[in-house]
């Protein structure tokens, strides 16, 4: 088990007389590998024994032990709050177990209650101040209450104190497109940096042998973990769709550990589809060799759950990066990114992705709207100008707040509409309140709604809204498509960063750039133009779902025959290679 | 007779060219064979025949740079590098070479040749980068070390310079970002992490929750746990004999605040200074004032010499930056520790106590020889002035200062940041929220006056302008913030009787601002309201420093 072997150690402790520590020591072995529901099932058999038993908290070593290793699998499997009454019992009976606090944390995290889980996480520090994995923990309550700089600050934090582990490196690369000061060099440094740590004797050239005929059928394969969510599916299923299998055949290996309908929609769409939620990055790519898959599309990059750790290696010939991540995977083993001139001018970026762009004429996405979508309702001239955004707080930067402050001086008598779950915690709440209030934003001038809508009431939601504002650096993409869905346009602030730049490629093809703009004082000016003028947001409302629908956005045939083509292009380029690599 | 003479004149030529061949051919011989002395000898037999070979000039400069005789190489390496422009080691050595003699220009123009040659590499940009340092280019400096790191991300010299150059520029987030970055290719390097945590502060980015974790940790990974000393020194009996560790302060702060209490305090306190800064500041304290030069001591070195002084109370005047000497007052080396003026609010050892706060209301007392008569300002110049921006601005505080001109139409802002490095930098920082010149300037001869309005830094307070905009007749508005180093005129103007030009929220700073000019005819602090204060009363200042130094209370 030392050696991370857990399939070996289950085996071995089936060999073992029973016992606690061989519960518990399966128990670990069981979470570890990814076997949640056989964990769950053990987890709540020990529980309930426990519960009959005459024990108390802290009489026995082994037995706490178990009960935290319960715990962890509740947390993680849905039952996140008997998890937290677990661990605050046994933190009661050891209060200076920085430890035990920590785990106490990551339940009340899976439980949504993020104020517990920052208190339990700043005790356990002042406990024990080198705890990278505290500050790790810190960092994602961080991020879920809206205050990505402060994570930031956790994970470097946690990368100093453990320099030779790349996670915290890889935390840094992702969260650095999310912070005020995102820039695409720091994140190219940081990502290098990663890439240095976590593959030391990385490959550079692909030695996998496939029969290199420029013009056969192709084995196309998506990654993701996010074959669950409707931001991945609306410009995935498209593609799908529209893919000719005359050319390619089309693989999916979803490594998603809750499929749900979204999935089912989008596994309807392939020609094979694969559950591999829980395979190691080992076994993956010996499917995706086994599959002899040409050209294999990762849709995560450094998101959570990803497998670059398979990307790594060449499992395909050629290995392209595409939608699911901002900025360079930093692998020279994925060879190219599909992006567009707008998201990603040529020149200005190039430098900083470690793959060559494939700027797509007509766009990197495509988008096909919820088919239940409610339709657009018309907003009454003498309701109050309501400025809004429905995007996560991760996103909501200072420099975010910033642009809507300037926005709500500049209208003194509109309001703005937030709705975001996590608000309900009051460290959210609390901290989004001082931002406008520094600013001279009166909370009275702040709608914020907290409970959680269906799909379709989310997309309702944009009825109350006149104004819909984007945020930055990070842009909502899938904020932005669905607003102009509901008839609501989009005022966009663009940087130098693809995150940044994500809105105004969307804008740009639904005739509306002039809506992304560079400068803060230009924000305000757009957003003050609309408001403005209400003909022109009727208008707009009353047009913007036709207009989309005629624009490349929703040109799907052309979307995927234009996919298609580029990376046939690629394909053809490799076989060139090949052939000159024989001669 | 002209054949013959041309016949001598050939067989003469022929002759030499051939013991020329003959030498060319030794001395590469004898470099190649590493024998360099010998190369080094038969190269300058062969330059007095022909000074300008280029083969016994490449010859003689990679002998001597290699046989580490760098002066002579370096005299010569200028004529080789220009008679084989193509030699990478001649180039790049020579370059190096310069720039260890402080001729970066020199530097500059050879492995900019080098680059246009043969491309890029980190080590030729890094060195480009530090020639475009010593020359004074910053902006090109910063893109050739920031070059560096694309090459070679994990190039921590490169990353170093970066952090610095941002911080000289004022580029307080940036620094705070590089310095970050720094911190995790030398994650056991202290001042990577103390001069993050400086800059980190005074950009105003830092909560204090997250401050004080940030320090608590400093505190863990740097200084050691089972080294502090196990027995106080005895107290003097006769007289208190009290430490001041002196690390990066402002000359201001030296000459107005510190300089005068030690001189005051020195008739009845024994007192070391133990000088860390390296900058040379006129000290003018009183011959038994003690002044221990200890920048080249290492902090084992530094601890033993305090304890060997036997010091009854230390006194850090530094924080964490440059110099940061927290690690030895966490060894307990004397048996009071105090951190005063300088510093972040918190520190990384408990052994320390804040003094300011044991100060109480009282906590400032100046001594500017400055002549303060007031003088009546113009009541026509519509100018605002904006005090310590030597160092740069936080984006919080020029966006507020760009709010507030935004509002005054006709009104400039004067800024008193000297370094034009500083000064470009704020200008095209201004210029995204569309302040331009003329609404913002840097003139020196502009300073505030009676019934002008002076804006403080939000982030990083300076009490010494403060006050002497204070003393000049003008109303100073500053923002109580969340970190010490933004509290501090807020405490001077408090204990000034004018806390009512202190704000405790951004949003009221630029209402305020506004207010006062608006509501015009400014009542500057009269002389009872200073005399009430004691912003000047050394002797009285002093007798309370005293007892809190021999652990007394001040009152």
């Amino acid at each position: 088990m030392d050696g991370a072997n857990y399939a070996q150690a289950l085996e071995g402790l089936a060999k073992r007389p029973p016992s606690t520590w061989r519960d518990t020591t399966e128990l670990r072995c069981l979470r570890a590998l990814g076997r949640g529901e056989r964990a769950l099932r053990m987890a709540k058999q020990l529980y309930r024994s426990e519960l009959s038993s005459s024990h108390s908290n802290g009489e026995d070593r082994e037995r706490d032990d178990q009960l935290r290793g319960i715990a962890l699998i509740f947390a993680e499997q849905g039952q996140a709050r008997e998890a937290c009454d677990i661990l605050q019992a046994l933190c009661d009976n050891s209060p200076d177990n920085a430890a035990l606090r920590h785990e106490y944390a990551y339940a009340l995290i899976n439980d949504l209650q993020f104020d517990g889980a920052e208190l339990e996480l700043q005790t356990a520090l002042a406990i024990k101040p080198t705890a990278s994995k505290s500050y790790s923990l810190l960092a994602s309550v961080y991020r879920n209450t809206g205050r990505v700089d402060a994570a930031m600050n956790c994970y470097y934090r946690a990368a100093t104190l453990e320099p030779e582990n790349p996670r915290y490196l890889q935390k840094l690369a992702h969260w650095s497109d999310y912070c005020s000061s995102s820039d695409q060099q720091l994140n190219f440094h940081l990502t290098q940096l990663w890439a240095r740590k976590a593959f030391p004797h990385r490959h550079k050239d692909s030695h996998t042998w496939r029969a290199a005929k420029p013009n056969r059928q192709l084995k196309l394969a998506f990654v993701s973990s996010n074959f669950c969510r409707h931001e991945i599916s609306s410009s995935v299923l498209p593609l799908l769709a529209n893919l000719s299998r005359k050319e390619f055949h089309v693989s999916a290996f979803s490594c998603t550990h809750t499929p749900n309908s979204i999935s089912k929609k989008i596994k309807a769409q392939c020609d094979t589809w694969r559950d591999c939620g829980d395979l190691s990055d080992g076994d993956l790519a010996k499917q995706i060799l086994q599959d002899q898959i040409d050209v294999l599309f990762d849709l995560d990059g450094h998101t959570d759950g990803n497998r670059l750790g398979v990307f790594a290696k060449f499992n395909a010939p050629l290995q392209i990066s595409w939608l699911g991540y901002a900025s360079t995977s930093g692998l020279e083993s994925i060879a190219y990114r599909i992006t567009d001139q707008i998201a990603d001018p040529v020149d200005v970026s190039d430098i900083y992705f470690s793959e060559e762009l494939i700027r797509l004429v007509n766009g990197f996405i495509c988008y096909q709207p919820l088919a239940s979508a409610p339709d657009v309702r018309p907003r009454k001239n003498a309701e109050t100008l309501v400025l809004g955004s429905l995007a996560n707080l991760d996103r909501i930067s200072n420099k975010t707040i910033d642009c809507w402050s300037y926005a709500l001086h500049a209208l003194p008598e509109a309001v703005l509409h937030l709705r975001q779950e996590q608000l309900i915690n009051a460290s959210a709440h609390i901290h989004l309140i001082e931002q406008f209030k520094q600013r001279g934003i009166d909370e009275g001038r702040l709608r914020i709604k907290t409970s959680k809508l269906n799909p379709e009431q989310y997309l309702a939601e944009y009825n109350e809204i006149d104004i819909a504002l984007d945020t930055t650096p990070y842009n909502d993409m899938h904020a932005t498509l669905d607003a102009l869905w509901m008839g609501v346009p989009v005022v966009s602030l663009s940087g130098n960063t693809h995150a940044s730049r994500l809105s105004a490629s969307i804008l740009h093809r639904a005739g509306l750039s002039k809506y992304a703009v560079s400068k803060l004082t230009d924000f305000t000016a757009q957003v003050c133009e609309l408001a403005n003028d209400p003909k022109l947001r009727s208008k707009l409302r009353a047009r913007l779902r036709s207009k989309i629908e005629a624009c490349s956005l929703m040109q799907h045939q052309r979307f995927a025959d234009e996919f298609g083509a580029a990376v046939r292009e690629k394909w053809q380029l490799w076989c060139e290679q090949q052939r000159l690599k024989e001669q | 007779m002209p054949g013959l003479q041309q016949h001598n004149d050939n067989s003469k030529m022929n002759d030499s060219s051939s013991q020329a061949q003959s030498l060319m051919s030794q001395a590469i011989k004898a470099m190649r064979e590493n024998n360099l002395s010998e190369a080094i000898e038969l190269s300058a037999e062969m330059l007095e025949i022909d000074p300008n070979h280029a083969g016994a000039n490449a010859v003689a400069f990679t002998s001597l740079f290699k046989s580490d005789k760098f002066e002579q190489a370096r005299r010569i390496g200028g004529r080789a590098a220009e008679l084989n422009p193509k030699s990478e080691f001649i180039l790049n050595n020579q370059a190096c070479l310069q720039l260890e003699a402080k001729q970066p220009a020199a530097a500059a123009g050879l492995l900019k040749s080098l680059i246009e040659q043969y491309g890029e590499t980190a080590q030729w940009m890094y060195n480009l980068g530090l020639a475009q340092r010593m020359v004074g280019s910053y902006q090109n400096s910063v893109s050739a070390f920031q070059r560096t790191l694309d090459l070679e991300p994990e190039h921590d010299k490169a990353a170093f310079q970066l952090a610095e150059l941002y911080s000289l520029t004022g580029q307080l987030e940036l620094a705070a970002r590089q310095y970050n970055y720094l911190r995790l290719l030398r994650p056991r390097h202290a001042p990577a992490h103390s001069q993050y945590i400086h800059h980190y502060t005074i950009a105003g980015e830092a909560s204090a929750t997250d401050l004080n974790q940030e320090v608590a940790l400093w505190g863990e990974r740097f200084i050691p746990k089972d080294k502090s000393y196990p027995q106080f020194i005895e107290q003097h009996a006769d007289k208190l004999k009290v430490g001041f560790v002196v690390g990066v302060i402002p000359t201001s702060y030296w000459s107005a605040i510190v300089m005068p209490l030690l001189n005051e305090l020195s008739a009845d306190v024994e007192i070391v200074v133990y000088w860390h800064d390296t900058h040379n500041k006129a000290l003018h304290l009183e011959p038994d004032v003690t002044v221990v030069n200890s920048s080249g001591l290492n902090d084992a070195e530094f601890a033993r010499q305090i304890r060997s002084d036997q010091i009854d109370t230390v006194v850090d005047i530094g924080g964490i930056q440059v110099g940061c000497r927290q690690r030895v007052l966490g060894m307990q080396v004397a048996r009071r520790q105090f951190g005063w003026l300088v510093h972040q609010g918190t520190f990384a050892s408990n052994r320390i106590t804040i003094l300011d706060e044991q100060l109480g209301s009282q906590r400032f007392c100046f001594d500017l020889i400055d002549d303060f008569d007031e003088v009546n300002g113009d009541s026509e110049r519509k100018m605002l002035f904006a005090i310590n921006t030597n160092s740069g601005l936080s984006e919080s505080t020029i966006q507020t200062w760009a709010q507030i001109l935004d509002e005054l139409d006709g009104w400039s802002l004067n800024l008193d940041a000297t370094q034009p490095a500083v000064q470009n930098e704020l200008r095209l920082r201004f210029a995204k929220y569309q302040i331009n010149a003329p609404q913002i300037g840097f003139d020196p001869e502009s300073r505030p006056n009676k019934g002008d309005v002076v804006l403080e830094n939000l982030t990083n307070n300076g009490v010494v302008n403060t006050y002497t905009a204070l003393r000049r007749g003008a109303a100073v508005v500053a923002l109580h913030g969340e970190l010490f180093p933004a509290q501090q005129s807020s405490a001077l103007l408090t204990q000034a009787g004018r806390g009512d030009w202190v704000v405790g929220r951004r949003s009221r700073y630029k209402s305020k601002v506004l207010q006062l000019i608006a509501d015009g005819g400014i009542e500057s602090i009269s002389d009872t309201q200073f005399k009430q204060s004691q912003l000047h009363s050394i002797g009285e200042y002093a007798k309370r420093m005293h007892r809190i130094l021999a652990g007394e209370s001040a009152d």
